[in-house]
């Protein structure tokens, strides 16, 4: 397993590997509570449900999924019956959530030499990683766990390079011997957008802003290969290298070993990325909330995945009025007491505005369509970007169901399994033997129904009750 | 005029003045790759070779691979009839900030680094504008907040093509130089950094140009030991690596005559500093942009081989423009400096036929003049003479067709073909030209109206915005941070 | 073709040398002109006479006396008595001096220096700011504009809601007093935009209608005021009240409005804030108005011309929408002109008025034609100013006020052979000519 290779410089992650290797073991000494779901539905991230089933988990890994076994008595039944369905918890792919505030661009004040302004300055940061200063007790996380998010990738808000992103549960507990940590997996990749330095420094535009990333990588190629040839030998008489934390952070990008997480707003940015990526021969994850259907050949190609953000687009006001009109007219079609005869709605259009609504009808298409299209062109698609407004996200989730084309399997693939693969986490996003404890426990018959309830969220075996009031 | 899919040709077609045009709900033809097409029976100005009458060019994969009478294509080659009609190469504006995504880093007084081939926004409706008027190659600049600006892209308007379809591949790289008040008022006077006058600025061109040539033999030396070590590591010590500086590379490129200076610039002391600071350094092949005051010096620029490009009659709207004369073009035209008329604006982008009439009216040159002042004349300042700018046997099929002598007012472009592709087709115009993929879904008709600009009074007014916002705007990046 | 005087923008090389000779070097060249203009009698002979109220005449005579159009007709040689200047119009073309109704010429010199900046007053309601006392006769735009045509223009303020008070001037002139036609041509008013004011403009939606709201009720409470107002004194000077209010500079300067001296030229140009400014407008049937800017008066040209409101609008700028034809701007002026509204053609500039019949070939290409967009630079704006029995056609006893042209005046290519102002023969000399004269065949050595 690759993340294994990338943990074993961080001694503490071990740690916790460990502890959740000797889970495993059936002699293990449990420190939580052992828990369980019986009689239920249990849904998959490819789909496939079944029903009648239990659900045994301790210490955060799942131990059991199976048909009609009875729970061990130590567990704790969480829920039982079969008007419950079980789905993996879902994983935003990239996220602010627990971390500080951005600070405000205004209060950045001018350096004294704008073209030359320090790194944090300029919002270069790519040292910076999130579990310093990742708050699991922070509303935004909370609000991740009404949403059904069992993890976070997180990362530091900020500019251009704001930091690396690590993985949190969205639940932590306070133990005898401290506080849990939230973090599953540190340092997953490299946060990278389209943000200047802001006020009167060096970069302020989205090209300077390449130019700036180039030399950073260029410097950092110079260091590392400096620190390799004053450990290698015959290079006694050379001066020592300078140190260099924002550079030193940066070669685990130059060497391949991690991807940049980018975040753009059109294909052209993406395609701006790509061309980086390309010199410097580096993975990609794009988080965006744009259509990236026509750059898909070249996103393939390099197995280049998206993160896509689930924000609820509104429809052109006279689309939403054409709509609700029309649903009016159906009930009144039905209600037959309605007098008929009524005044036209429809005001009179110059040619002008009718064809620039048809075009702008076929941009709402597209709109609506992107996801769908993006699935339909081949690209591995995850999500990012819970806002933290619950009823919207889940408006957003239907809105894509409904009215883009994209079925609710694929829709909780993309939230859990493929989210996780994205971004390297195997042990996320399915609900098998083995598996961490991030699972979500609805009442209803279709989990994306406005009618199902969510009542709790797991996460590392976590319980959450999900107060719906 | 019609494009038809067979060889038999129709009679000359009226021009319509009043254009007739329905709304469709559809984008123009977009760019769909080199094409071929044969144009009959016009009066065809080759701008190098003369003016043909009743004379064919016929276009094979984006190329002419004839001209001269009855010529025939195969039957599926589609035939454009321009009888009556004036035959001219597309139209090449050797100034522009078209569709920049932004146009200024105005945070250093040196941004060599920087490309605008990073800043290209493919989805601008203002392309389909300017090949309305005619125009096919751009060169995209970036603004004049620097001493040393970005490096330009050279693009061909192939509408609807994405970012790397724009660019002119083939076109050699050419990078933005600005002298006088934009990079003094910039730097000097906005955060009080060098350069705040025209010493500074000569200051900051030769430091650079010292610090590229020192980067170069260093890195050059690192690259060399580095060689020997890998080659021999136990013979030869490991360097001390030197890393790649974009910046320096850059500038070290144009010191090899790798990369075209364009240099915003209007004083006559200004331009005549440049001139001694490239003849000292070995740069050549430059040009002068806008330069106002060329006039004064064009016997130096004649003799250093330098290039101007320049407005047809803009001037007074700063104070070293205020010295300043429509009749520069001709003097310096009279003088045998290669000039050419460009636009610097998204509004004059759209009749550069009529601002190179304007070198008639200032100056009395020939027609013909005037016209190579749009065409051959700024392909030899971007470098790409031996493949657009005029119409000859091996050049690109960029053309424009119009309803009479394009230096006459009345005349309109009718036909506007990029790679032989009719991209612009008066007869089979649209209303909304936008690219489908550049309408955006909440942006509503109402929307639009409340975002008209204001055009009267436009350029005086964006010459003062453009001022307070590289003054006194905290978020530099901003649209349009346009400088002239 | 004989002139007495230099008719050809080049000079002669020994002419140059005559001028520079009266001066001790370039460097010292700063006056706009370098001759004085010449005064007198003027026969013009064998010329086509565009007159623009009635038919040409082809190889007509033109006697230009006193300042004024003495004689207009084909071929008769009217007795003259004294000293005559005979110019020889063959092959050349005369017309009505081109008339740009709203510019900043003499009050801006330099764009980018703020302390040549004489258009923009601080305040929001100025109307008692009078252009013509801060225009520049000395400015090096003035010479560089007449020669290429145009003789008379609107020096116009610019700034906030109630700009200032608009002048007619010619272009010709030791003093503004001696320019002016008219120093109270019209009172500019910004009408205040529903919408962003461009791409700069961070205000929010309810920002941008609480600011437009505001804007509505100072101008509405403004010609309440200042009706209440012209009524009082009306009373007061037909003794029907005995008061003595105080002095009110603005007020006084609004009662020119509504004594008809002076037009209300609202500048407005989206089509909602068109429609907003005529419904304001047929609310105000004590005033003249016009529109100004009205760069979507082709979307509401009907309404225009059904409200009775002349415009002024320009050709040469970009379409106001994305979704705009790329040509719109330049078939605005014939659009509204057909649909029948009075349009006088405009460049909206200071340094390159020169370029108006440019403006005017561009709306006679796009649809208005020759002769309606002849008008919209000649006859339309005297007509707007209320000095069509003065300027914009050439008929007897109307300012003499001509130019001489060796072809079309709107092709580019045409040059202006000879300029005439309140009967003055301009010498056709500009910083922009001199500077080609020096510099054209300029010492290489030196």
């Amino acid at each position: 397993m690759k993340c294994n290779e990338r943990m074993s410089g961080t001694p503490w992650i071990l740690g916790l590997i460990l502890l959740l290797g000797s889970s495993l073991t059936a002699t293990a000494q449990t420190t939580l509570p052992s828990y369980g779901v019986q009689g239920v539905h249990v849904i998959q991230s490819d789909g496939s449900v079944k029903t009648n089933q239990t659900i045994h988990w301790a210490d955060g890994v799942i131990r059991r999924v199976s048909t009609d076994e009875t729970l061990p008595s130590s567990a704790r039944v969480l829920a039982e019956g079969d008007s419950l369905l079980i789905l993996p918890a879902f994983i935003d792919g990239l996220n602010h959530a627990g971390m500080p505030d951005a600070v405000a661009p205004s209060s950045y004040g001018n350096p004294d030499r704008p073209s030359d302004p320090t790194y944090d300055r300029a919002g270069i940061q790519p040292h910076r990683l999130a579990e310093l200063e990742f708050d699991v007790s922070h509303s935004s996380v909370e609000a991740h766990q009404s949403a059904g998010f069992g993890a976070v990738n997180s990362s530091h808000q900020g500019r251009m390079l704001p930091g690396q992103s690590s993985m949190f549960f969205t639940q932590a507990q306070e133990t005898f011997s401290g506080y849990e940590s939230p973090l599953y997996e540190s340092a997953l990749g490299y946060v990278f957008q389209f943000d200047g330095a802001g006020g009167r420094a060096y970069p302020s535009t989205d090209m300077a802003i390449m130019a700036r990333f180039k030399q950073l990588l260029y410097d950092a190629e110079a260091l590392q290969q400096h620190i390799q040839y004053v450990e290698g030998s015959g290079a006694e008489q050379m001066e020592a290298p300078k140190r260099d934390a924002v550079l030193e952070s940066l070669f685990p990008l130059l060497n391949g070993e991690k991807p940049l997480m980018a975040s753009v707003d059109s294909p052209e940015d993406a395609e701006r990325v790509l061309m980086l990526a390309d010199e410097f021969d580096f993975s990609v994850i794009f988080a965006t909330s744009a259509d990236l259907t026509p750059i898909a050949s070249k996103l393939t190609q390099s197995a280049t995945p998206v993160l896509f953000q689930f924000d609820r687009p509104e429809a052109p006001d006279w689309i939403q009025k054409e709509v609700k009109e029309t649903a009016e007219e159906e009930s009144e079609a039905q209600d037959e007491t309605t007098v008929e005869n009524e005044e036209p709605s429809e005001e009179e259009l110059s040619e002008e505005e009718k064809a620039f609504r048809t075009r702008q009808a076929s941009a709402w298409d597209a709109k609506k369509g992107a996801l769908r299209s993006m699935l339909d062109a081949g690209l591995m698609i995850g999500a990012y970007g819970f806002d933290g407004k619950v009823t919207d996200f889940y408006e957003a989730l239907r809105f894509y169901h409904e009215q883009g084309g994209v079925s609710s399997t694929e829709l909780l693939n993309i939230l859990s399994s493929n989210t996780a693969m994205i971004l390297g986490i195997e042990r996320l996003g399915t609900l098998t033997e083995g598996s961490l404890a991030n699972m979500i426990v609805m009442r209803g018959q279709d989990w994306l129904s406005e009618d199902s309830t969510l009542l709790f969220t797991m996460s590392n075996g976590h319980v959450i009750t999900i107060d719906n009031d | 005029m019609t494009i038809q899919k067979s060889t038999t040709h129709k009679g000359l077609l009226t021009a319509v003045m009043m254009l007739s045009f329905t709304y469709v709900s559809a984008q123009p033809s977009t760019y769909a790759g080199p094409q071929s097409v044969l144009i009959k029976n016009g009066l065809v100005k080759t701008i190098t070779q003369g003016d043909l009458p009743n004379t064919d060019v016929y276009i094979v994969n984006g190329i002419i691979q004839g001209i001269g009478q009855e010529l025939s294509a195969p039957g599926n080659i589609p035939v454009i009839d321009a009888t009556g009609k004036v035959v001219m190469p597309g139209i090449i504006d050797a100034h522009s900030h078209l569709n920049t995504v932004s146009t200024n880093e105005a945070t250093s007084p040196v941004t060599a680094e920087i490309t605008i081939k990073e800043s290209i926004d493919p989805n601008d409706v203002a392309m389909y504008h300017a090949l309305a008027g005619g125009v096919t190659t751009i060169n995209l600049m970036h603004g004049s907040a620097n001493v040393i600006g970005a490096r330009n892209a050279t693009l061909k308007l192939r509408y609807g093509a994405d970012q790397f379809g724009l660019q002119f591949q083939e076109a050699p790289q050419t990078i933005k130089f600005a002298l006088g008040e934009n990079p003094t008022r910039v730097h000097g006077q906005g955060t009080g950094v060098q350069p705040r006058t025209r010493m500074g600025v000569e200051r900051v061109i030769r430091d650079i140009f010292d610090d590229a040539i020192e980067y170069d033999r260093q890195r050059q030396a690192y690259l060399d030991q580095k060689e020997a070590h890998e080659r021999r590591p136990n013979r030869v010590a490991p360097p001390v690596p030197v890393a790649m500086n974009l910046r320096l590379e850059v500038i070290s490129d144009i010191l090899k005559g790798n990369i075209l200076v364009h240099c915003h610039s209007y004083r006559a002391d200004e331009i005549v500093m440049l001139v001694n600071v490239f003849k000292e350094y070995g740069v050549e092949n430059y040009t002068f942009q806008h330069a106002n005051e060329a006039f004064k010096v064009a016997p130096e620029l004649a003799e250093a081989g330098a290039n101007a490009s320049v407005f047809s009659d803009w001037w007074a709207y700063k104070f070293e423009v205020y010295y300043s004369t429509a009749y520069n073009a001709a003097i310096l035209h009279e003088n045998g400096v290669n000039t050419s008329i460009n636009s610097d604006s998204n509004e004059l982008i759209r009749h550069l036929n009529h601002e190179a009439a304007k070198v008639v009216r200032y100056g009395g040159i020939s027609a013909d003049d005037a016209l190579a002042m749009i065409t051959i004349n700024p392909a030899k300042q971007l470098g790409i003479d031996d493949m657009v700018g005029s119409l000859e046997v091996g050049k690109h099929g960029d053309i424009s067709i119009w309803s009479a002598d394009p230096l006459s007012i009345y005349a309109v472009n009718e036909m506007t073909l990029v790679d032989g592709q009719v991209l612009f087709n008066r007869e089979a115009d649209v209303a909304d030209a936008r690219l489908d993929r550049a309408i955006s879904y909440d942006q509503s008709f109402k929307d639009l109206q409340s975002e008209v600009s204001e055009a009267v009074r436009g350029r005086q007014d964006d010459a003062c915005m453009e001022d307070a916002f590289i003054l006194f705007e905290s978020g530099l990046q901003t649209e349009q941070t346009h400088n002239h | 073709m004989t002139m007495n005087k230099k008719n050809n923008t080049f000079l002669s090389r020994s002419g140059w040398v005559v001028v520079m000779s009266l001066f001790l070097g370039f460097a010292t060249v700063e006056a706009q002109i370098t001759e004085k203009p010449q005064y007198g009698t003027f026969l013009i002979e064998n010329v086509d006479i565009y007159p623009v109220t009635s038919d040409v005449i082809q190889g007509g005579v033109v006697v230009v006396k006193d300042g004024l159009i003495e004689y207009v007709g084909s071929n008769v040689k009217p007795d003259l008595t004294g000293d005559i200047i005979r110019i020889d119009g063959s092959g050349h073309r005369l017309y009505p001096g081109f008339i740009d109704s709203e510019t900043q010429l003499g009050l801006n010199e330099i764009g980018a220096v703020a302390v040549t900046i004489d258009a923009a007053e601080v305040g929001s309601v100025n109307p008692e700011m009078i252009a013509q006392t801060a225009i520049n006769p000395g400015s090096v735009s003035i010479p560089v504009t007449r020669v290429d045509g145009v003789t008379n223009v609107v020096a116009a303020p610019v700034s906030g809601l109630v700009s200032g008070t608009g002048s007619l001037i010619d272009l010709y002139g030791y003093t503004p007093e001696a320019m002016s036609i008219d120093q109270r041509a019209g009172i500019y008013i910004n009408w205040p935009s529903s919408g962003k004011r461009g791409w700069w403009d961070s205000r929010s939606e309810k920002e941008i209608e609480k600011d437009y709201n505001e804007a509505i009720d100072q101008i509405n409470e403004l010609f309440d005021d200042a009706r209440a107002y012209h009524t009082m004194w009306q009373a007061i000077e037909s003794d029907e009240l005995d008061a003595q209010p105080d002095v009110n500079a603005k007020m006084d300067a609004m009662r020119y409005l509504f004594t008809q001296d002076a037009r209300l030229v609202v500048r407005v140009n989206r089509e909602k804030d068109i429609l907003a400014a005529l419904e304001w407008a047929t609310q105000q049937d004590d005033l003249s108005f016009v529109f100004s800017g009205v760069s979507e008066g082709w979307r509401v040209a009907d309404k225009l011309a059904d409200a009775d409101i002349p415009v002024i609008a320009t050709a040469l700028v970009t379409p106001s929408r994305p979704s705009d034809h790329y040509a719109r701007p330049y078939q605005n002026a014939g659009l509204m002109a057909n649909a029948g509204v009075h349009v006088s053609l405009s460049t909206f500039n200071t340094e390159n008025v020169r370029n108006l019949p440019f403006h005017a070939g561009y709306a006679a290409t796009y649809g208005m034609g020759v002769e309606e967009a002849l008008k919209a630079v000649t006859i339309n704006p005297a007509e707007i100013w209320g000095v069509d029995d003065k300027l914009g056609s050439i008929d007897v006893g109307k300012h003499a006020n001509l130019i001489l042209v060796d072809g079309d005046p709107f092709e580019t290519t045409s040059i202006i052979k000879d300029v005439f102002i309140r009967g003055y023969r301009i010498p056709m000399v500009s910083r922009h000519t001199q500077l080609n004269e020096e510099f054209l065949d300029r010492d290489a050595t030196n």
